[in-house]
């Protein structure tokens, strides 16, 4: 059994309670251990029969994808032996050459690969011009050259060198330098303090967000629509729903509108990719769930064809599925456009940050009632809410993400136009 | 055919051999004329010549070098004498805004064939007032060449191209190496601008200079081989306006590592615009900063030990090459 990689970002899980222990028989099908990944917790199942003869992870362990968890022996099989040294440097490919390879490994083998060496560095390092030039042309993977430049600089003899002593050894495919957190204080070690390690979930969602913070320009665009009448409609449509237990939200009136006014604006239901940005017809529409251990973004496929009803439901599903650390790695991942809702936490105005590489999120406020004007210049009460989309100034731009924003406004003051 | 001559010779037969052949060449200046030029320069060719091609003129360069720029502007070809480069500021309203522009606000119709020659830099102890290194200042300025020929054969390669050159020239001369000989080809041996010479083929360092720092790279490369084996590269720019750019990043790309060498204080200078299109032309193919030596920051003095630690020295090029090969220094 090898750690699966249970979503396209996945790098490593966690493992964290064995159902089995070592030696128990179990069968294909049966969970053997609990599985968190940046997401979600899942169980893993096995997927043969027969003895759990070797457990090669201990609960809490860190396991990069692709590296083996446990043995499960056939009849008569003996576990393989798994080569001097420190056993995380081995990789299922590098032990499939010695035959070592556990039988039983994941159905998903077209996306194991070899574990990220341990050697991995931070993706800094100084290397001259000629170097860099030299690792493109040999792909060569320069982390793993020591250079004796000033400052550990690696320079062309230390390339040279590297070469002679054989380019195929060196010639690993060059791993994505990662960006450098900035280091962190000491804790003060005050009385009163206490220290509490951030889970997995808690440093994958903080790396995305700071790597979203720092490298998307974000622009905000405010915008305050009268929802009085959708209020209204939405009172009137749940008393007349209430027999068939349908109980929409304003959150579903909400999606639907920024859903719906995405066809007229398809630049902001778009990705940032490496090759150019990938507009989207369809609009799978992500929405921000609050967890206790972080958050996550289920996402509601093809919403802008989807009727209020049929958003209401899939939203409720996928929230308490989502509470309950339940979800399908393919259910929170490939959003084009995320609504975050804070509304019922009574918050009067907030800007989301961009969920990558998505172009755009909107950030849903509470309906406060406060006075406003009719035509005839009345100070009467209005139910406003407020809404600010945060979006990528590369894909989009400030006009653009205004008249969208207008278009939402306008969709959520004709609330008839999102049932229709 | 070739014969010994000093840079001195060779200067003075250049202009021999175009006074000789083009009757609008003429010498202006002080002191060259019955006196032989304070550099000895221009000796005898007063006694050839006769005083209307010869003209001695008054300390007063703004005003020659006025006259200068009108007769060139009538078709003349006059060679001005600046008795060290020091004294061209008293003339730089001239140069600059009429023997660089004319050419330009006339749209072509007025050329300057002019040459202003004489004595650049220092190295001959005459302290802060007689000791200036002048490319960079002129280099400056649209519409003028410049050049700094360092071998004798040089001097009058160029010398021939500048003479016969339709706008304004400065003719920075190696003033420390008059007396230096080195093999002249007999004739027309005009060599172009705008195209820099490689004075001594190498393959781990390109060591760039122009005047006498040339020099003292060659120097510098051979301690380098002898004590590094190291093979230097020396490029002798010969021209900075036009520029040879090619030959530098032609070099660069094959040794991977440059050291800019100028005798000239070190800011805005001519080691920084190497450095500068170094990096944009051949940026891909370094493995080190570029080094750049210079002069000292400070008016030149004129004590010998003190001058000599003002200028850029062997040791100090030799020790930037090594810094470039990520080599101790020594």
């Amino acid at each position: 059994m090898i750690m699966p990689k249970m979503g396209d970002a996945m790098e490593e899980g966690t493992l964290l309670r064995w159902l089995k222990s070592q030696g128990d028989e179990v069968e294909a099908g049966e969970p053997i251990a609990e599985i968190e990944t940046d997401k979600v917790t899942m169980e893993l199942e096995a997927e043969d029969s027969g003895t759990l003869a070797e457990l090669y992870a201990e609960e809490g362990q860190d396991v990069p994808v692709g590296e083996a968890i446990a043995f499960i022996a056939g009849e008569g099989e003996e576990v393989p032996e798994r080569g001097g040294g420190e056993e995380r440097e081995e990789t299922p490919a590098e032990e499939g050459g010695s035959g070592g390879e556990p039988e039983t490994a994941t159905a998903t083998r077209e996306e194991e690969r070899p574990a990220p060496s341990t050697q991995r560095t931070d993706g800094h390092f100084r290397a001259s011009p000629i170097v860099r030039r030299l690792a493109r042309e040999n792909n060569l993977d320069l982390s793993k050259i020591k250079g004796t430049g000033p400052q550990g600089r690696i320079v062309e003899r230390d390339v040279r060198a590297a070469l002679e002593r054989g380019g195929a050894e060196a010639a690993e495919e060059r791993e994505e330098a990662a960006p450098r957190p900035a280091p962190a204080p000491e804790p003060t070690g005050e009385p009163g303090t206490e220290l509490v390690q951030p889970s997995r979930m808690q440093r994958i969602i903080g790396e995305r967000m700071q790597q979203a913070k720092r490298e998307i320009p974000h622009f905000y665009a405010t915008i305050e629509a009268d929802v009085g009448e959708l209020a209204q409609l939405r009172r009137d449509l749940n008393e007349r729903l209430a027999d068939e237990g349908i109980k929409l939200s304003v959150n579903d009136f909400v999606m639907k509108a920024c859903a719906l006014a995405l066809r007229k604006f398809p630049t902001l239901n778009a990705l940032w990719t490496s090759d150019g940005i990938e507009v989207h017809e369809r609009v799978d529409l992500a929405m921000a769930v609050a967890l206790e251990s972080g958050l996550i973004t289920p996402v509601i496929r093809d919403a802008a064809n989807k009727t209020l009803s049929a958003i209401s439901a899939e939203a409720k599903d996928l929230a308490s599925r989502a509470r309950d650390g339940k979800l399908k790695p393919e259910e929170y991942q490939g959003g084009t456009f995320t609504v975050s809702n804070m509304g019922m936490f009574g918050v009067e105005s907030f800007s989301a940050i961009i969920n990558p590489p998505q172009a755009a999120i909107v950030a849903v406020s509470s309906i406060i009632r406060r006075p406003g004007f009719d035509e005839e210049g009345n100070v009467v009460p209005v139910d406003s809410m407020k809404l600010t989309l945060s979006a990528d100034h590369r894909i989009v731009n400030g006009a653009e993400g205004a008249q969208y924003m207008a278009e939402v406004k306008r969709l959520l003051e004709n609330p008839m136009l999102l049932v229709v | 055919m070739a014969e010994t001559k000093t840079y001195r010779e060779a200067l003075r037969e250049a202009m021999v051999h175009e006074m000789d052949r083009d009757e609008s060449v003429i010498l202006m200046g002080e002191d060259i004329g019955v006196y032989g030029g304070t550099h000895l320069i221009t000796d005898g060719l007063y006694d050839k010549y006769g005083p209307r091609r010869v003209i001695d003129t008054p300390i007063s360069e703004n005003g020659f070098t006025g006259a200068a720029v009108g007769m060139a502007m009538m078709g003349m070809r006059p060679i001005v004498e600046m008795m060290t480069w020091n004294f061209s500021f008293l003339a730089a309203d001239q140069i600059i805004q009429n023997a660089a522009k004319v050419r330009y606000f006339s749209g072509g119709q007025v050329k300057v064939p002019l040459v202003i020659r004489g004595p650049n830099g220092g190295g001959v102890q005459l302290s802060a007032q007689h000791t200036h290194s002048l490319e960079s200042f002129y280099g400056h300025f649209p519409g003028l060449k410049v050049v700094a020929p360092v071998t004798p054969n040089d001097a009058k390669g160029m010398m021939l191209t500048a003479i016969r050159d339709d706008n304004c020239v400065i003719f920075l001369e190696a003033g420390a190496l008059y007396g230096t000989k080195g093999e002249v080809e007999e004739g027309d041996n005009a060599v172009p601008f705008g195209k820099a010479r490689i004075a001594r083929e190498g393959s781990d360092v390109t060591l760039i200079a122009y005047g006498r720092q040339v020099n003292l790279c060659l120097r510098a490369a051979e301690t380098l081989e002898e004590e590094d084996g190291v093979d230097a590269e020396v490029i002798d720019l010969r021209s900075l306006r036009p520029f040879d750019e090619d030959a530098i990043v032609e070099s660069v790309k094959k040794t991977h590592r440059a050291v800019a060498v100028e005798e000239q204080w070190r800011w805005f200078g001519v080691a920084s615009e190497v450095a500068a299109i170094i990096q944009e032309k051949a940026f891909d193919y370094l493995d080190a900063p570029v080094e750049r030596v210079s002069g000292a920051e400070t008016p030149a003095p004129y004590a010998r030990n003190l001058e000599l630690l003002a200028f850029p020295s062997e040791k100090a090029v030799a020790n930037a090459a090594r810094r470039a090969l990520y080599m101790e220094e020594k």
